[in-house]
């Protein structure tokens, strides 16, 4: 199971501008708006007059419109825009911490057939025509798990694509998570994948896993093998069983050392840029081949793998341009430079209108996944932790949020406001749409009553205090004395790293302190400080556990089914704020273990019910497409989701 | 002057030692190791102490900065983890991209620069000297990075002239030197900004000579204008702009940081912005301490090359 931490602004770049490098954007965007280019005044203008429309795509909200899927020409280049600090620094498949992000993950995906590849269009579910094998089949009180790779799927080197080559994968994952959990991006829990498997199997193209216990099929099917991409991936085991000195070791499957030897091998050559060209990274059977890799931007060109046994077969060459900003990538969509790149919607709505008069297709959807701020648990500064843990505040903070507003004013319409942890598009095969209303919809005169019948001395535009201490029901709380006032400090990024993400913030204080009395100190700090340091699952965040009460560093990639096991458990790696509840740890475990389609719902509107962080509208992704690119609709809809579809774009004739 | 010299360079180490204590003391205090980014937030207790020891970050601070400055002398940066390579190696590939592009742009700043200074103090006054004056005043208000998004709008995206920023095609030293288009607009950009320094300081100094003796002697025995100007104007003129070549230095080789963000060009300051990024922070405390060197040098060089052409200068 996996979950990303996903930056606020732009295409999910996870790791933003710090320091001098965000003064220098800040300096950059004054003077880019003192010379028209773009400015906050004409983004408003131009995102008003624009005339992209709005509708229901393949279960997705779709504004904009996609590009015509057009035919193939056989060759031709196509340029993909990408970002500085937002490029692949990883090509080996089993993706280690350090390097996890969507742009390592489409790397792979690029080269490797996943043995459960995602999502399917837009839709939060495996696609199985892109995958290396037919549905997993399952047994014996869902704890057999049986996979059949596809028949005719080959190496670039000739060989054939096995079951063999999928154990690899899991011997070499399982050392590697052996070694430390920070090895492998994907590991979640000893419980979980690799562990949860007991032994496998495999002969020809069969491979049978035995599981220690009995678990939801589809839980594991979609966050354990297919795992947004980082689960498993057949590994050509007859030429990748090396070690670092070029010795061959074939007894992988039985001994463990050998296998961590081979792990440590492809670990240092896939995390090492400048051996990304390694002759062993060319024996791939996904549809694209690296032919080359500049080891100072992180630019890289794909050619088309003639041995790829999938549909559609790659014909264009893929030209990944890295560039310092959003700014320059922009540039060279206008410039015409550039075929495919993005668009920041807090900032660059206003150049829709000549991108449109030059050709380019503009669209957006929703991620999948949920924005918001994690609420800080343990942050003991004016009793913030006592006041947080009741359900009722939470309640209030949602009522005080106004999404439509700022799904509307702050992001232009390029956002989809949501109640809990599953957003109402892209819709979720798993999750009743009921589950993804919210219970405590904008109504700030409903949040004062909440608050008054709690016992709270409620001073609009002023210092609420606490008035009638204790834990009975119109009392404000256990643990919360006498006078205590409802503050706290909320850590944001940069407003140039993430202008809307201030812009959300400020909205909700305003709204807080004009109807409520809350008071909302904010603290700017880079995205790597929020999510290594402002977090109390690591030992790094000790130190500053009372330095904030939100930490809202953008949201979470939600695996496709979509429980919140990793995030929300007690002791989840992405629980960042420590929310601590034994019934959701409960029916987060009924999520992954039971076969009833019921408890995911459960568990969702559990989520939404108890508001463990303050949910924001999710962003849509924007995509800006030149008109020579043609491509099958799930990769166009794919690229709202992040994911690179390598094999569905071409070169229109 | 050889005395000066080593006296000068021994003064040179304490600055640039000084400027490595600071920046690591700096940089160990915002992150006192580099685990988290190499080992990703989720890196065990165990898995982080064993890293921290096996790298050294386990030791106390001032025994982590000596070994530093002794892996200095030897050349030795360190390693840039995000990048997954040695400092050295990304120096060595980025410098020349870097000295190409500023040393292109100050030696065609100065192929203008001087000239255009002498020509508006000899015509000083005139409608031409005042348009230039007017021109460079507007040119040396503004930040580098505000002219080239001027220039990109202007030359790329309104008249399609130049590309606004340097593909990927351009991977080396030789692929930037044969490829002119793509560099026109950063090297243009820094050439602007440098002719209007310089061309202010050759203006004022030119004035300053044309008033001496000396020029008028060269006249009043028939030397030809153009004779005076050359022969007696320019070296003695030519001495302010000197210093400011030798403070240029530092951007000479270590890049100008800005415009290579802004054009997107591969050299020392997109590979320090890179590191920035990245928060690889080898590669920052590698770019301050080249950055320090080279402002060292090139005060050194520029005095040295004042004593050589102005007799009168004596260095000790």
């Amino acid at each position: 199971m996996r979950f990303i931490p996903e930056s606020r602004s732009g295409a999910g770049r996870l790791w933003r501008l710090s320091g001098l490098v965000a003064a220098l954007a800040a300096i950059a965007a004054v003077a880019v708006a003192a010379t028209g280019l773009s400015s906050a005044k004409n983004t408003a203008k131009a995102a008003s007059s624009t005339t992209l429309g709005t509708k229901v795509e393949d279960g997705t909200l779709i504004k904009g419109t996609l590009p015509k899927n057009g035919t193939p020409a056989r060759g031709g280049t196509i340029t993909i825009g990408q970002i500085t600090g937002a490029t692949p620094t990883g090509i080996n498949p089993i993706i280690a911490g350090a390097q996890c992000s969507t742009f390592t993950f489409n790397l792979a995906t690029s080269l490797f057939i996943p043995l459960y590849y995602g999502p399917n269009g837009a839709s939060p579910a495996v696609n199985g025509s892109l995958s290396a094998a037919y549905a997993p089949v399952y047994s014996n009180g869902d704890k057999t798990v049986t996979i059949r790779v596809k028949p005719g799927l080959k190496w670039s080197n000739g060989q054939p694509v096995n079951a063999e080559d999928v154990a690899f994968d899991y011997y070499l994952t399982k050392a590697a998570t052996n070694a430390s959990p920070a090895n492998w991006c994907q590991y979640a829990s000893p419980t979980e994948f690799p562990y949860n498997v007991k032994s496998l199997t495999y002969h020809g193209n069969v491979l049978v896993m035995h599981l220690t216990h009995s678990v939801n099929p589809t839980w594991f099917t979609d966050n354990q093998l297919q795992d947004t991409n980082g689960g498993l991936y057949p590994l050509p085991a007859s030429s990748w069983d090396v070690n670092s000195s070029g010795q061959k070791l074939t007894d992988w499957a039985t001994n463990p050392t050998d296998a961590t030897a081979i792990w440590n091998n492809l670990n240092t050559l896939g995390t090492n840029l400048s051996d990304f060209m390694n002759p062993l990274w060319q024996v791939v059977d996904g549809p694209y081949k690296l032919k080359s890799f500049n080891t100072v931007n992180s630019s890289f060109v794909l050619t088309p793998n003639s041995s790829y046994g999938l549909k559609p077969k790659p014909t264009a060459t893929l030209d990944f341009n890295t560039y310092t900003s959003t700014t320059a990538e922009l540039n060279a969509l206008k410039a015409g430079s550039l075929d495919i790149g993005g668009l920041d919607a807090g900032t660059q709505l206003g150049a829709i209108p000549q991108l449109q008069r030059d050709g380019y297709s503009i669209y957006g959807g929703p991620g999948w996944g949920w924005f918001g701020g994690f609420y800080n648990f343990k942050d003991t500064t004016n009793h913030f932790n006592k006041v947080i843990a009741q359900p009722y505040i939470r309640g209030v903070f949602a009522q005080l949020t106004n999404e439509q507003a700022i799904a509307t004013d702050i992001y232009h319409g390029w956002a989809v406001p949501t109640g809990g942890p599953v957003a109402p598009y892209p819709k979720s095969p798993f999750v009743p749409s009921v589950a993804t209303k919210s219970p405590w919809p904008y109504n700030p005169a409903a949040a004062v009553a909440t608050l008054k019948a709690h016992g709270w001395n409620v001073k609009p535009n002023g210092t609420t205090r606490c008035a009638k201490p204790g834990a009975g029901p119109h009392q404000c709380g256990a643990g919360i004395p006498k006078g205590t006032p409802i503050s706290f400090v909320w850590a944001n990024q940069p407003y140039s790293s993430s202008s809307t993400g201030v812009l959300e913030s400020e909205a909700f204080a305003s709204e807080a302190k004009k109807a409520a009395g809350i008071n909302v100190k904010f603290a700017t700090k880079s995205f790597t400080i929020l999510t290594s340091d402002y977090n109390n699952q690591v030992p790094a965040g000790k130190q500053y556990v009372n330095d904030w009460g939100v930490n809202n560093y953008g949201g979470i990639f939600v695996d496709y089914y979509p429980t919140q096991d990793g995030v929300m458990n007690t002791t989840g790696s992405l629980n960042v704020g420590y929310y601590n509840s034994p019934t959701a740890n409960r029916l987060m475990i009924h999520s992954i273990s039971s076969p009833s389609a019921a408890a995911i719902a459960k568990e969702v509107s559990f989520f939404a019910k108890q508001q463990p962080v303050l949910y924001f509208p999710v962003p849509d992704t924007i995509s800006v497409i030149s008109k020579k690119v043609g491509g099958t609709t799930g990769a166009f809809l794919a690229l709202t989701q992040q994911q690179f579809d390598a094999s569905g774009f071409w070169v229109n004739k | 002057m050889i005395g000066y010299i080593i006296r000068r360079l021994l003064t040179a180490v304490i600055v640039v030692i000084g400027v490595a204590a600071i920046t690591f003391a700096m940089l160990h205090y915002v992150a006192p190791s580099p685990v988290y980014i190499v080992l990703g937030t989720k890196a065990t207790h165990r898995a982080i102490e064993v890293w921290n020891r096996q790298h050294g970050y386990d030791r106390p601070e001032i025994i982590q900065f000596l070994s530093y400055l002794n892996n200095l002398i030897h050349l030795n940066f360190g390693y840039a983890y995000k990048f997954s390579q040695p400092v050295s190696a990304l120096f060595r590939e980025n410098a020349g991209r870097s000295a190409y592009l500023s040393g292109t742009a100050l030696v065609l700043s100065l192929i203008i620069a001087l000239p255009l200074g002498i020509v508006q103090a000899v015509k000083r006054n005139s409608p031409g000297d005042y348009a230039a004056t007017a021109v460079n005043f507007t040119l040396y208000s503004m930040p580098s990075f505000f002219l080239g998004l001027i220039l990109i709008q202007l030359l790329a995206l309104d008249l399609g002239w130049f590309p606004p920023g340097v593909s990927d095609t351009v991977t080396s030293t030789l692929s930037a030197i044969t490829h002119p288009r793509q560099l026109f607009l950063p090297i243009i950009t820094l050439a602007l900004l440098n002719v209007a320094a310089f061309s202010r300081y050759m203006r004022s100094a030119a004035l300053d000579e044309l008033a001496q003796d000396y020029i008028r002697l060269a006249r009043a025995k028939g030397l030809s204008e153009r004779g005076v100007l050359m022969r007696h104007l320019l070296r003695n003129a030519s001495l302010s702009t000197i210093t400011l070549v030798g403070l240029s230095v530092p951007s000479l080789l270590a890049g100008n940081l800005l415009i290579e963000i802004l054009f997107n060009y591969p050299g020392l300051g997109l590979l320090f912005y890179n590191g920035l990024t990245n928060l690889d922070y080898n590669v920052m405390i590698a770019y301050t301490l080249l950055g320090a060197i080279l402002t060292v040098l090139g005060n050194l060089l520029a005095d040295i090359t004042i004593a050589a052409a102005d007799p009168r200068v004596r260095l000790g």
